[in-house]
């Protein structure tokens, strides 16, 4: 049986109607990847070395374990962008004589053959060799490994039920920011560090072995939360998008807007979409939470002096952070509604200039949730302006070309619970020239004169860009003419 | 006026329509008939330009529906549930019609009351959003925005499939009053051939992507069906 679902998911992957132009780009991310993990090892390797020159270490393993809360951190952090949360075109398998707790067990266990669970294995392997063998023994350096990987486990079960489950409720990110910035006040006024029990707990681990009880312990618990709440998900009525109870009724106070022209009437229409709906509404909390990016970068001024050129990449992302998640996927949204949009007598060029108008809107509302980190000095001022600047007059334009470009089905109507569809390989790449981009404008201004000139240079670019706003709504709506029949062949469920 | 000249449709090498002429007059009803998989809703997507042709044109009054979009004025089409807009409730959706072909509050109203006995309500004033409607109930609202805006031209794919009894013999009639008053022309394609043959003047068999035979509606049309249909389609079906 094991066996009979594994051969369904490999061919509806075979089987999709992208597979063709996906393969290539498939191949070249893994064999990416490949030498990425190598890298990795490599670095595990000479880790202990690293270690010997830098000054005032102490104890490696001490050392090792202070950062391991970090670690665990930053791995939540990938894990929520680059781990793919099972899926499994359920509704097919339900009125089988099929068990719905097997399908869900072949479900979670599937998702652990990820190659992210394998990272803290070879990150920390080398040095369980090098240092901790030597130091303490082979079995405690076995247990310590354990312990390490257990958390890592447990994390990949956090991981799931938080996108499935929390990822758009508001309150969840509110929350984390406001452990991220009580963490900054503790550690800068009281020299507190919310983290050190991590460190504590793992350099006890190795005295007292049995400690090693308490990773596993978590990720059992996490495990059979997974399994508990995936099962009740099973049921249609859960599987159909939860409206929040009662129909969504802010957009009623917006109905002023549809009374003045058509570009407005759908600009409210594609907010009703976003709002209706559970997957595109985390898309906006997402977008809300990452504003508060900045605060990693401006805090730690060791590392990020006022110079820095990441602050063009930090300006870009905070403004930009809808455009690119919601522009990624700007025809995919619409999917069940294609048909509608191109049967209509409605102008192709309202409906174009209505989507660039909603993404516009979101960048402006960044910007104008931005303006706060002024507090860290008028340089966060002019990173939020000339990367907002430059967003709204070239990454805007330039997701929504991209986004032409191999689009991917998505049923809004599934919850996400089972349907992670839209995001290929060619999602991730388009990543690249909008994060790029601005260094191409930044880095001669800023060598030839200096770093607030790269700066200037992006927003003059994002100004021209907005200038040019309606010559490239019309060249979208031909490029959607060229594109319609492929268009409506892809976005089919 | 509805010509389709040509007009071919494959699938790798798999050829599922082939039609050399076929020319619609303004305000005949017309029904497509034909088994599953014979053609028909390829026709209607193809009419709409959102199935690209293999080889032939479609116009609609003189206008080539692959380059240019006035003849989407006057067509209204309705072919499955992904032509309405599933997010929206009912009243919702039809003010956004409204706004799209310049329809004022009054003559929405107007229109909305055409379908008072059709609706049962079941569709007005129910706080619920299209995609929460059952298959019949998304049906009309489905027929209701395809015929809103004085098309000339309404496209339907199987619009009796799914309504319950007393809706067909409502939705007949109501197709009858949109026919005698504005002159519309329909293109009615179903599987009901009871419904088709007192509906239509003129009915398309198509089997296997090609017209089998063209009819215009007479007393016997029903039985000619029925006898080909009952796989005898070797006793001559008469012009």
């Amino acid at each position: 049986m094991v066996q009979q679902l594994l051969k369904h998911q490999w061919l509806s992957f075979r089987r999709s109607s992208s597979f063709g132009r996906e393969i290539g780009m498939t191949i070249f991310i893994a064999f990416i990847a490949i030498i990425i993990f190598f890298f990795i090892f490599i670095m595990a390797l000479a880790l202990p070395k690293i270690l010997e020159d830098i000054p005032d270490v102490g104890n490696p393993f001490t050392f090792i374990n202070s950062f391991l809360g970090y670690y665990f951190l930053s791995e939540l952090f990938i894990r929520y962008f680059a781990q793919k949360t099972p899926v499994l075109s359920v509704e097919p398998y339900l009125p089988l004589p099929i068990n719905r707790s097997f399908i869900i067990k072949f479900l979670l266990v599937k998702s652990i053959f990820h190659p992210i669970n394998l990272i803290s294995i070879i990150l920390f392997t080398p040095f369980a060799i090098q240092i901790v063998a030597p130091q303490e023994g082979t079995f405690v350096a076995l247990v310590w490994l354990a312990a390490i990987f257990f958390t890592s486990m447990a994390l990949h079960f956090f991981n799931i039920i938080f996108k499935k489950y929390l990822d758009d409720k508001s309150w969840v990110w509110a929350l984390i920011i406001g452990i991220a910035i009580l963490n900054y006040f503790f550690a800068d006024i009281i020299s507190l560090d919310l983290l050190a029990p991590v460190a504590w707990f793992f350099n006890k681990v190795v005295v007292y072995t049995v400690l090693l009880a308490v990773p596993i312990t978590l990720f059992i618990v996490m495990a059979i939360f997974s399994y508990r709440f995936m099962i009740k998900q099973l049921y249609l009525e859960e599987m159909a998008t939860q409206t929040g109870g009662g129909i969504e009724k802010y957009t009623e106070k917006l109905s002023f807007l549809g009374r003045s022209g058509l570009v407005n009437t759908l600009l409210l229409q594609e907010l009703k979409m976003i709002l209706r709906h559970k997957r595109t509404k985390s898309v906006i909390t997402i977008s809300l939470f990452f504003v508060a990016y900045g605060l990693l970068f401006f805090t730690n001024k060791e590392s990020y002096p006022p110079d820095s050129p990441w602050f063009v990449f930090l300006g870009i992302f905070m403004s930009g952070i809808f455009t690119i998640n919601y522009g990624q996927f700007l025809w995919s949204w619409n999917t069940n509604q294609m048909d509608f949009f191109f049967t209509r007598p409605m102008a192709m060029n309202s409906w174009i200039k209505s989507r660039y108008q909603l993404i516009l809107f979101s960048c402006v509302l960044s910007m104008i949730l931005s303006v706060p980190y002024v507090y860290f000095g008028w340089h966060a001022l002019w990173i939020v302006l000339s990367g907002g600047l430059y967003n709204i007059g070239i990454n805007i334009p330039l997701m929504m070309r991209l986004s032409l470009w191999s689009p991917k089905p998505i049923d809004l109507n599934r919850s996400s619970m089972f349907n992670y569809s839209g995001a290929g390989i060619a999602q991730w790449i388009m990543g690249i020239p909008v994060m790029a981009g601005p260094y191409i404008f930044y880095t001669p201004f800023a060598i030839i004169f200096n770093n607030n000139a790269g700066l200037i240079a992006i927003a003059v670019a994002g100004i021209i860009g907005f200038s040019m706003r309606d010559i490239f709504i019309k060249y979208m709506v031909r490029e959607l003419q060229s594109n319609k029949y492929t268009l409506i062949k892809n976005l089919v469920i | 006026m509805i010509i389709l000249e040509n007009l071919r449709k494959s699938y790798n090498k798999n050829e599922v329509l082939n039609i050399s002429r076929l020319e619609i007059p303004q305000g005949e009803s017309f029904g497509l008939v034909g088994n599953n998989g014979a053609g028909k809703t390829t026709m209607f997507r193809i009419i709409l330009d959102l199935i690209r042709a293999t080889a032939g044109q479609v116009t609609i009054e003189g206008n080539d529906v692959s380059k240019t979009e006035e003849w989407k004025k006057f067509t209204g089409s309705f072919i499955d549930e992904k032509f309405l807009i599933d997010y929206l409730n009912p009243e919702e959706y039809f003010n956004f019609l409204a706004k799209i072909y310049g329809i004022n509050q009054t003559d929405l109203q107007l229109f909305l009351n055409r379908f008072e006995e059709l609706f049962n309500d079941e569709i007005l004033g129910v706080k619920k959003y299209i995609r929460d409607l059952s298959k019949g109930n998304k049906k009309k609202v489905g027929i209701a925005s395809a015929l809103i805006g004085n098309p000339s031209v309404v496209l339907l794919d199987e619009p009796f499939e799914n309504l319950d009894p007393t809706s067909q013999i409502r939705l007949k009639k109501l197709l009858r009053e949109f026919q005698q008053n504005k002159q519309v022309s329909f293109l009615i394609s179903s599987h009901d051939l009871n419904h088709v043959t007192e509906i239509c003047e003129r009915i398309v068999l198509l089997e296997k992507g090609k017209v089998y035979t063209d009819l215009q509606v007479n007393e016997s049309t029903l039985a000619q069906l029925n006898e080909y249909f009952s796989g005898n389609a070797a006793v001559a079906i008469e012009e």
